[in-house]
This record gives structure tokens, sequence and C-alpha cells, in this order.
């Protein structure tokens, strides 16, 4: 149990309860957005919603997304691109003009960026518009196109792609075990700098989950969901369906390498962690600015003792 | 000694000898020899020169040795009608010796009843003069354009440091750049693919060359050894040429480069000293009809030609014994930090055929430093990347070496810190003139900084733990993390057991030249299959226990 009683350590220095001011900020200011756009943009558009890892209660506190889905009628726009630019350029009036933020398009969305606060935080919020598939369908099936303003997944600037951001996150609701498993998974991948997209993660932790019987420790099921990715990456026959989109397999982005490399990671992280239990700090390191000090935590791995001065040599 | 007649005994026993007979003729040990084999119309003799040490070889020579001269024409057959061999070792003198009838029985198939011919070219045999009591040896490459038969112009050559052999001075020197005949002092016409170092006009020689349609050499073996017999095969522009140059240079002796193309499509090179005191052409009025058109011609004299070494060290041959992939040797590299590991990397990656190296550190060599790292004593405190630099040149030719001043440590901390242009401006000037970044800074300031740049080039972190117990070898983009936290967590450093040097300085790790190389030719090895697409490209550790050396991936 060391190992899974580690990893809940991890997951508890990264929770976003940590950062609760900073959390505090970004819904204040994801509020003020969205009434500022359902006051521009009236009965052009349904309700607006946050999507995102706050949405999906995957977000840890070294990294998060706060994306607001901006969904709109059919007859809002005559096209996709209309409908971006016409975000981009009220959000640009309305913040970047009065040097209040910097606003920029990006992949999929319009990014805000406000400028740094008396403490020093930054809040970045991106606005992500959709326009309904067929007029006044969206209620029923929350179907959106989305404007691919840059080259993306596959996509090239100029194409739009059909998705349910509802299904998307819906998909992942009541699921606290596996959001654990991503969370650490997230956690391993912003740690070590990979750039796996968290969205695949996302499904394959689903996935792997559907018909487990095992250990219901952490790290027991953060070495199923891990073994289920090596075994599952590099099989031709396998797919991760996004949810928001049936013809969308996930996995056709990743090319064969990358699947190989994804597969190997997997694999030798397993079998350090099994040979050396203290690979998991290496991994899945806590957050150490909010890690408890030895009398308050009362758990953990044995004490590890570092060496004073952990210097490598060249 | 093996007694002759013992010998003579043995071989008639074998059943491709039809007779041998020890020939006697004052101290030589020869047995005159008839092979039969089925598909010979008639018995094939050979004279075959047995040495005392039989069946032993000495100083890398044969201690047999078969000769017929009508056989000069056949390929490896060389001077004296002797066949160029390479036999087993054995000191068993009659299994060597069924070996070695085995072998030359195999010869006769393949190249006297069979014809056949070899693909590879053999360079000719050159006999080297002695130049003042000094050998000579002339080293070129291939050159980045093709010359043209008939061509002739100057080439220009540096000096190198001379050499021993056979006891007697060999002077060395490096072929550059190739030059028109009336622009000498313009743009070369043809350029070695030499790096600038060794490239360099500053004090470099010139001397003639021509080029000429055919192998200068007789029975595709051996060179020609007077100036008559290039009579026909010299023109008389290129026999003028030879004849101006000798006004031209100011020393009295001059190399005369011939040029020739090779079977390969590639120019070989032969060079034969000069005296302009005594040159091999002599002038003559043309005549037309028995009357004199005012033009003066050339002819050779009898006359030997003086021939010194040449070595075609084009990079086919120089890295020829082992290189590396071409994606590797045709990848700018920067490595920033050359200590131990750093200069190790350097050494090895300019062996292995690298052409683009840039260094930086901002350190000292010291005397300490030689023990475990590539650096010598010869200058005892310097400059690290100065010393790397002029090492690295002594290993290759090839190498351009480039290096980074001390300012650039902060430099590129500051961009990466910074939002500004400057960042920009850093990562793009890394975009534009490296394709691989290999940190042995051991600086996590570095480490940390090379991320943040966000370059989108391969950059490889390396270092070892105290006593090199571990080696820990990282890829971008995952570097910073893994690496901290491979040392905070897993590995059990020693950090009682360190070097104290003297002075005020940091004290240092404990390992010698043989852990770190030990460990770090594996890494090394291992790195290049992955940059180079034959392995997955993964972080790893290189350990170490009594049953040898492991590859740990991470």
């Amino acid at each position: 149990m060391k190992k899974s009683e580690y990893l809940n350590e991890v997951l508890e220095t990264h929770k976003m309860s940590k950062i609760q001011t900073l959390v505090d900020k970004y819904k204040r200011k994801r509020i003020e957005i969205e009434g500022a756009i359902e006051e521009h943009y009236g009965s052009d558009i349904y309700n607006v919603f946050i999507s995102g890892s706050f949405a999906k209660h995957t977000a840890t506190n070294i990294k998060f997304d706060m994306d607001v889905v901006v969904p709109f009628k059919k007859n809002s726009f005559s096209t996709l691109q209309e409908m971006i630019d016409d975000v981009h350029d009220f959000l640009y009036e309305k913040y970047d003009k009065r040097n209040l933020a910097k606003v920029i398009k990006q992949k999929v969305s319009v990014g805000i960026t406000f400028n740094k606060d008396e403490d020093g935080d930054q809040i970045q919020i991106d606005v992500v518009p959709g326009r309904e598939v067929n007029l006044y369908e969206y209620r029923e099936t929350n179907d959106l196109n989305l404007y691919f303003n840059e080259d993306h997944w596959g996509f090239k600037k100029g194409t739009w792609t059909k998705t349910n951001i509802r299904a998307q996150i819906e998909n992942i609701e009541g699921k606290k075990s596996e959001r654990d498993i991503i969370r650490l998974l997230k956690i391993w991948k912003k740690r070590l700098n990979k750039d796996y997209k968290s969205f695949m993660i996302e499904l394959f932790v689903i996935k792997a989950f559907e018909k487990y019987t095992g250990c219901n420790d952490l790290w027991s099921r953060l070495k199923h969901a891990m073994q289920y990715i090596a075994d599952n990456v590099t099989n031709e026959n396998f797919s991760l369906i996004d949810p928001g989109n049936s013809n969308n397999n996930v996995l056709s982005s990743l090319d064969a390498y990358k699947k190989q490399s994804l597969s190997s990671e997997m694999q030798n992280i397993i079998s350090n962690v099994e040979h050396d239990e203290n690979w998991l700090r290496t991994y899945f390191p806590t957050n150490e600015k909010y890690k408890k000090t030895e009398k308050e935590k009362g758990f953990g791995l044995d004490v590890v003792s570092y060496p004073p001065t952990a210097k490598r040599f060249g | 000694m093996i007694d002759i007649y013992d010998i003579e005994k043995f071989l008639n026993e074998m059943e491709c000898i039809s007779r041998a007979t020890v020939v006697t003729s004052g101290d030589s040990r020869c047995i005159s020899i008839e092979i039969t084999l089925p598909d010979l119309k008639a018995p094939l003799s050979f004279d075959v020169d047995f040495d005392p040490w039989y069946p032993a070889k000495a100083c890398g020579e044969e201690s047999i040795h078969f000769r017929n001269i009508s056989l000069i024409e056949y390929p490896h057959i060389m001077e004296q009608g002797r066949l160029c061999l390479h036999t087993i070792s054995s000191p068993d003198w009659q299994e060597k010796l069924t070996s070695d009838m085995g072998q030359l029985c195999e010869w006769i198939q393949n190249y006297y009843i069979d014809k056949k011919k070899d693909v590879h070219f053999e360079h000719l045999v050159v006999k080297e003069s002695l130049i003042n009591g000094c050998y000579h040896s002339f080293n070129y490459a291939r050159t980045t354009t093709s010359f043209k038969i008939g061509e002739c112009g100057y080439v220009s050559y540096n000096s190198l440091m001379d050499g021993v052999k056979n006891g007697k001075i060999i002077k060395n020197y490096i072929v550059a750049n190739y030059y028109s005949r009336k622009n000498i002092n313009h743009t070369p016409i043809h350029t070695s693919e030499f790096s600038d170092f060794y490239c360099s006009t500053d004090g470099c020689a010139i001397s003639p060359y021509i080029v000429i349609d055919s192998i200068p050499g007789n029975q595709g073996k051996f060179i020609f050894e007077n100036y008559l017999e290039f009579e026909s095969i010299i023109s008389q522009e290129q026999k003028k040429h030879i004849y101006e140059s000798s006004r031209l240079l100011k020393c009295d002796l001059f190399p005369l480069f011939i040029g020739y193309k090779i079977p390969s499509g590639e120019f070989a090179w032969n060079a034969a000293v000069i005296d302009k005191n005594e040159l091999p052409t002599v002038g003559y009025p043309e005549c037309i009809n028995g009357h004199k058109t005012g033009i003066w011609l050339s002819r050779f004299v009898d006359q030997p030609i003086k021939w010194v070494m040449t070595n075609d060290i084009s990079p086919d041959f120089f890295f020829g014994r082992g290189c590396f992939p071409t994606k590797i040797t045709g990848k700018r590299i920067l490595i920033m930090g050359i200590g131990a590991i750093g200069s190790m990397v350097a050494h090895t990656l300019v062996r292995g055929g690298c052409r683009d190296i840039s260094l930086y550190d901002f350190d000292i060599k010291q005397p300490g430093n030689v023990c475990r790292s590539e650096y010598d004593f010869f200058c005892p405190t310097n400059d690290k990347k100065n010393d790397l630099s002029f090492a690295l040149r002594r290993i290759s030719p090839y190498v351009n070496i480039d290096s980074y001043k001390n300012e650039f440590d902060a430099y590129v901390k500051i961009a990466s810190r910074s939002n500004s242009e400057l960042k920009e401006s850093i990562a793009t000037d890394f975009r534009e003139n490296y394709d691989l970044i290999i940190d042995c800074t051991t600086d996590d300031d570095v480490m940390y900084a090379l991320e943040q740049l966000d370059l989108s080039i391969d950059i490889v972190n390396i270092s070892i733990s105290n006593h090199a117990k571990e080696l820990v070898c990282a890829f971008s983009p995952s570097i910073y993390g893994f690496v901290r936290g491979v040392y905070k967590d897993v590995i059990k450093n020693d950090s009682n057991d360190i070097f104290y040097p003297t002075g005020c300085w940091n004290p240092t790790f404990k390992a010698s030249y043989n852990d770190i190389g030990a460990k770090l030719q594996f890494a090394i090895k291992r790195m290049i299959k992955m940059l180079s697409g034959d392995d997955l490209k993964q972080n790893f550790i290189i350990t170490e226990d009594a049953n040898g050396v492991h590859f740990q991936p991470c």
C-alpha cells in the first residue's frame, strides 16, 4: 500500500483547492466573460457553458484549462470563420483595446490572457465558439461545428469538424475513480513535459476501466491503466472514439512512432516502479509547494534519505 | 626451423601437387612446385620461398611466398611475380601449409582459370623515393567539383607534422584546393572537403597538377617508373605547364600532382618530385615539312620518376573503417559543457565522422582534468574550448569547430526567462544553427533554460553520479523534470566520498577515465541509434553490477 499512499499524496498536493483563491479569480472572470457574451450576442446563442479540465474535474493545480463554450445558432453567421472572427473582434474590443488583456485567435478558440493582478496572478481563459449543425437542433443534439483557425489534430486551417462538447463532459461524469488516474497521468505528462493529448489519455483511462475487476488501490488502478495503454496503443485494430463525434478516432492523430513511444513509456514506468518504488517520485512527483511537513502527514513511503547534495556530474 | 626436405616430402604427398623439388641456392629455402587442377590444361609452376620462421609471420609479413613472374598480368600478382596472399595463422606447419596451398589453388581457379576480375580498384603500387633523405606523404580528398581530362593548374597544400618512417623523417602534407593555371590568386576551381582549418591559404605552398586520361601504370598495378612512359599520355600543354611551373616556383624541388579517373568515377592522385635544375622535359622546335614553325614543344627525357606517397583520405576512406550513420554525421551539433563527459562525447562524434561541432564551456582546463577526460597535459592550463578545438582538429581534417564566448551562458538564461524578442531571437539562432544540442554542463539552470526556449530541435542531456555509478541520458522534451527527479529520488548518490581539489574550488566526483568511458560509450551507442531513428528515443540510465553494464529505459 505504500505506493498507493504516496500516489494519494501526489493527488492531494495537486488539488485545485490548494489554489482556491486563484480558482475563485478564474470563476469571477469566467462569469464576467459569459455575461458580456450573452449580452452581446443575445438570442443568437444558446446557454454558454464551461468545458476543459475545470468542467471535467480533471484539473491539477499545475495545469488546468478553463474553456468557455459559446453555442451559436445556425443562422447567426453565414460562415464559421465569420463566427470566430466576430467573437475575436468583440473580445478584442472589450479587453485588448482597453489594455486589460491580450486577445488572440487560437486553434479553435479565442484566447484571453488577462494582465497580471496585484498578486501576480494571470488568468487565461479560452472562448470556444461553435455553431449548431442544423437550425434549432442544438438543444436536442448538443452537436456543434468548430472552426479550425490553424492546422490542428490533422485538420487544416479553414476546415471544421463536428463535435459534442457536452457529450465529452458527460462521458467522464460520475467517474471519480477514473478521474484520479487521469489526473495522475496528467501530472506525469506535465512534470516530464510529454506532449500527448490529455483528451486521449482521458479516453484511454475510461476505456481501461470499463471491465476492470482488479484491486481498488491507487497503484493497482494506475498500473492497470498504464498496462492497458501499453498493450493497446500500438494495436492497429484498437480505437478511441471521441464521444463528441463517432467518426473521430482520437488515436488516429498519433503516428506509429509516437504510439510505440507511449507504449514503451508506460511499460518502463511499470517495470521501474516495480523494481524500485522510488521511481514513483520521479514519474509522479508531489507538488512540493503544497506538501505537508513530515510531522503533519503521518503517512507515505519510508522516509527517503535524500542525499544532501543530489549532484550530478559531467 | 622446419626442415625444408620435410616440407618437400609433405608437398609431394598433396593431391594438387604433381611435383615438388627443393631448389638449393645459398641460404634460400625454396621449393619448386607444379600444381595440377582438374581445369588446368597443363601443370602450373611456382617457386615457393619459406622464411626461416615459417609457419609464423613476422612484422605482419607472410613467411611463405609463391612466385611465378610469367603471371604478372594476373590480379594479385605483385613485383617479382609474387602472389599477394593473406594466410591463416597456425603453430602447426602442416595444417598451415595445407591451408596455404588451398588458398593458392583457390587463386588459380578464380583468377587464372576463370579469369575473374575484381570490382574493387587497387591503387597503384608506388616505390617511394627519399627526397633529401626524407620521405614525403601528400594526403588528398575528393573535391566538391569534378576534374576534366587534360586539365592543368596549381594545387595548394599545407604542411602537417613530420613523422618517422623506417627510421627516416617523413614530411606530411594535406592537399587543399585546386586553382586555375591562369588565376592562381583567385577563388579555387576545385575545393577539397577538408575543414576550413586545413584548407587555410595562410602559409600554404603551391605546385602544378595535371589530369591525364588513363591510369599511369603497368599491368594496372605498378606505376610508371620512367618519364618516357608518360610521353604520349601527358599533353603538350601539360608539359608546358610543368616547365612554366619550374620557372614560377622559387624552390628547387616541387611535387607534380598527376590525377586520373579510376573505375569508381573518382580521381586518384600520385605525386612525383621534380628538380627544377634537372627537368624531365626538354624543349625542341616544332617542324612541319622540315620547316620550323617558331613554336617550341616539349618531350620527356629518359629519367626515373621520383614518386612520393599519396593517400586518398576522402571521407569514405578516412571514416571507412567505422563511422556513425549519415543522419548523425550530417547534424550540426552544439556540445555544452566539455568536462569529462562533454570532451569524450566530442572526441567520439568527431572520430565517428561528425563535421560540424560547436563547443561551449566557460571553464579552464587544469592539469587535474587530464586523468579522466579527453585533454592532455601538453598545455597544462588552457581555455577548454580552445584546447578541445585543437584536439578535435588534430583528429579529423573534416571537422569545423566553432565555439561560444563565456557570456553565452548568461545570455541563454536571460533569454529563456524573457518574453521579449530576445527569447525568440536566441531560439531562432539555435534552430538555424543546430540540429542537435548535447548538454553535458550538469547545470540545472542550463537544462531549464533550454527547455524553456522551446527549440524544437533534439536536445540530449548526459550526466553521471559519483563514482560514475550511474549515467543518466535524457532527451527533449522530457529532460528537466526527469533528470531532477532521478537524481533526487532514485539514484543513491554518494556525497561523502568526493574529491577536493587544491584551491577554493567546488568538490568534484570521483571516477576514472575508464569508469566514465565504459558507460559513456555504451550510452553514446544507444543515443546514436535513437537519434538516427533506429531505436525508439527514450530516456535511460546506464548502471553497472557484477554482471556487467546495463541499459535501463525510463
